[in-house]
């Protein structure tokens, strides 16, 4: 019997160990490479959303209409802006007692 | 030498077993091992495993439009130009991903993963739409649009359409407000026609600048009467015709053409005619044919009803004046390709008509027009509006233009604005001219540079 004959049931089992082996690496990297895509797409969703919002602050529509909001205007019109200061408003007008006297008669 | 030991028989059986186990277990807890790959992993992200790439739309100075795969297409940017990009969804029978807008004439392209980069500038854009929806607000109207081109290259720097919807809620948004407008919407668009009548005579050798027409309040044509709306002397120049936007003096300009010649004088200014532009749905207009006109159409024709534009139309023709004569095709998209521009009248003809529309607006009400301290020429338009199911114009329903360019003696942006059935007020004067300086104003803003300083310094930053 030839010395592979002899080992051949030992190499046998080897291989099959080393099969497993890649097989459980195999499964390893699957499932990293799966998380990570789902990671991915995670991130992209929340930059598409981070994007979104970012736009509503300082998009160039949002700073447009916050600058209209906030009384600015463009500077060729600066000229013929009055700059005023607010005002002060007038005290409350406070309610006047009234000037009659309600009786309620119970009948009995 | 070996002895050989036969098992005894009530061992054998376990020795075979044993031989099974070392043998062929691991066997099948290899096989086991990759058939059972997907058993407890996460499942796999559809839209990234089956994505299908798609190019972004950016703006001229940067802002992302549209972003994303076809499965998790973004518009980061909302509103802002949402009618003019569109959007994508699922793939349609001719191969394309887009559905509406840019989304749909950029297709092609998009999906080869192609960047496309606009001539639009956001900030401009932004502007513009933010000061239409305070006018449609305002004045109660039904849409309100405004187109600003580049003198000289054909850019299109803001193509702004209200109403407009978000592109990342298209599901939810109204139809009506998913019109691009600005390209699109064909409308009869009144005395804003003039000045290319007065240049074609003019161009033509038909009339002189210092000439006085005559100008009666009413004038009949055929079974209609024209009548002029603003107050004024029973003869005026040419100037003053377009300053009062007179209508009989237009008439009487206009009967020195031949109807043909009016036709081929307004085709040359590009209406009617297809724009060279595909990277954006647009309409062509309507000029019909000449042979057909009566005498009142011709007339009609002259002060801009019976014709039909739009916004970029309007524009690419006003921009022919700021831009010594020559007629320059407007684009969209920054590497586009445009046809070669082609002259229509010559610069002294050109400068002359740019300077009577510095005098319409210098000389009128229309001062309300102009940012201060940078000369505006330009001119309104009041058109009555057609009712297809009404069959014909129906009262109290206007188009109110201002179509313009400034600065008035060395031109670097054209822009028009439409408020379309304002209700509230309905003068191009009130409506238009307002909204066309605060516009204006803004783009000036955006330029840095002091209002007063020269027209080269006004266009030498941006």
């Amino acid at each position: 019997m030839s010395p592979l004959a002899r080992n051949a049931a030992a190499l046998y089992v080897a291989a099959l160990l080393l099969l497993a082996g890649l097989g459980a690496t195999s499964q390893l990297r699957y499932r990293t490479q799966a998380g990570l895509l789902v990671d991915k797409e995670q991130a992209i969703v929340a930059l598409a959303t981070a994007r979104s919002a970012a736009a509503s602050v300082n998009g160039p529509l949002a700073v447009t209409n916050w600058a209209r909001r906030a009384g600015m205007v463009p500077a060729p019109d600066a000229p013929n802006v009055e700059a005023a200061a607010a005002g002060l408003t007038p005290p409350a007008v406070p309610t006047p007692p009234n000037p009659w006297l309600e009786v309620q008669t119970v009948w009995r | 030498m070996a002895v050989k030991h036969d098992a005894p028989p009530e061992l054998r059986l376990h020795r075979g077993a044993l031989i099974a186990i070392v043998a062929v277990m691991p066997l099948v807890f290899a096989l086991w091992g990759f058939a059972s790959q997907q058993r407890g992993a996460p499942a796999w992200p559809a839209d990234l495993v089956d994505a299908v790439p798609r190019g972004r739309i950016v703006t001229a100075d940067g802002q992302v439009l549209a972003d994303g795969p076809v499965d998790a297409r973004r518009y980061p940017q909302g509103e802002l130009a949402g009618s003019l990009v569109g959007f994508s969804g699922a793939i349609q029978p001719d191969g394309r991903y887009g559905l509406e807008g840019l989304e749909h004439t950029l297709d092609t392209r998009l999906q080869t993963g192609d960047h496309v980069t606009l001539t639009l500038n956001a900030t401009l854009q932004a502007a513009a739409e933010s000061r239409l929806a305070e006018a449609v607000a305002s004045y109660e109207a039904r849409a309100a649009t405004a187109v600003v081109l580049e003198v000289g290259s054909g850019r299109i720097l803001a193509a702004a359409s209200w109403p407009t919807y978000d592109p990342n809620d298209w599901r939810t948004a109204d139809v009506a407000s998913m019109r691009n407008r600005a390209l699109v919407q064909q409308y009869e668009p009144g005395s804003v026609m003039k000045p290319f009548l007065v240049a074609g005579l003019l161009e033509s050798g038909r009339l002189a600048p210092d000439e006085t027409v005559e100008t009666p309040m009413t004038l009949r044509v055929g079974h209609k009467t024209f009548r002029d709306v603003a107050q004024h002397d029973p003869v005026l120049t040419v100037p003053d015709v377009l300053r009062y936007s007179s209508n009989s003096g237009t008439i009487n300009l206009a009967s020195r053409f031949e109807s043909a010649e009016m036709h081929a004088w307004l085709a040359a200014f590009g209406f009617g005619q297809e724009l060279a532009m595909r990277s954006a749905f647009t309409a062509r207009g309507s000029l019909t044919d000449p042979a057909r006109w009566v005498p009142q159409d011709h007339a009609t024709i002259a002060i801009g009803q019976g014709i039909a534009t739009t916004n970029l139309q309007l524009a690419a023709a006003y921009a022919v004046l700021a831009q010594d004569g020559l007629y320059v095709a407007p684009r969209l998209v920054e590497d586009e390709w445009t046809p070669d521009p082609y002259r229509v009248l010559s610069p002294e003809t050109a400068m002359a008509v740019r300077s009577m529309l510095q005098h319409t607006v210098e000389s009128s009400s229309l001062r309300s027009s102009a940012v201060p301290g940078v000369p505006t020429a330009g001119k309104t338009g009041t058109a009555d509006v057609y009712d297809a199911a009404a069959g014909g114009y129906v009262a109290g329903r206007y188009a109110v233009s201002f179509a313009g360019m400034f600065p008035a003696e060395r031109p670097e942006v054209v822009m028009v604005v439409t408020v379309h059935e304002p209700t509230t007020v309905t003068s191009s004067t009130l409506v238009a001219a307002p909204l066309f300086r605060e516009i204006a104003s803004e783009v000036v803003a955006h330029w840095a540079v002091a209002p007063d300083a020269p027209a080269w310094a006004l266009g030498a930053v941006r």
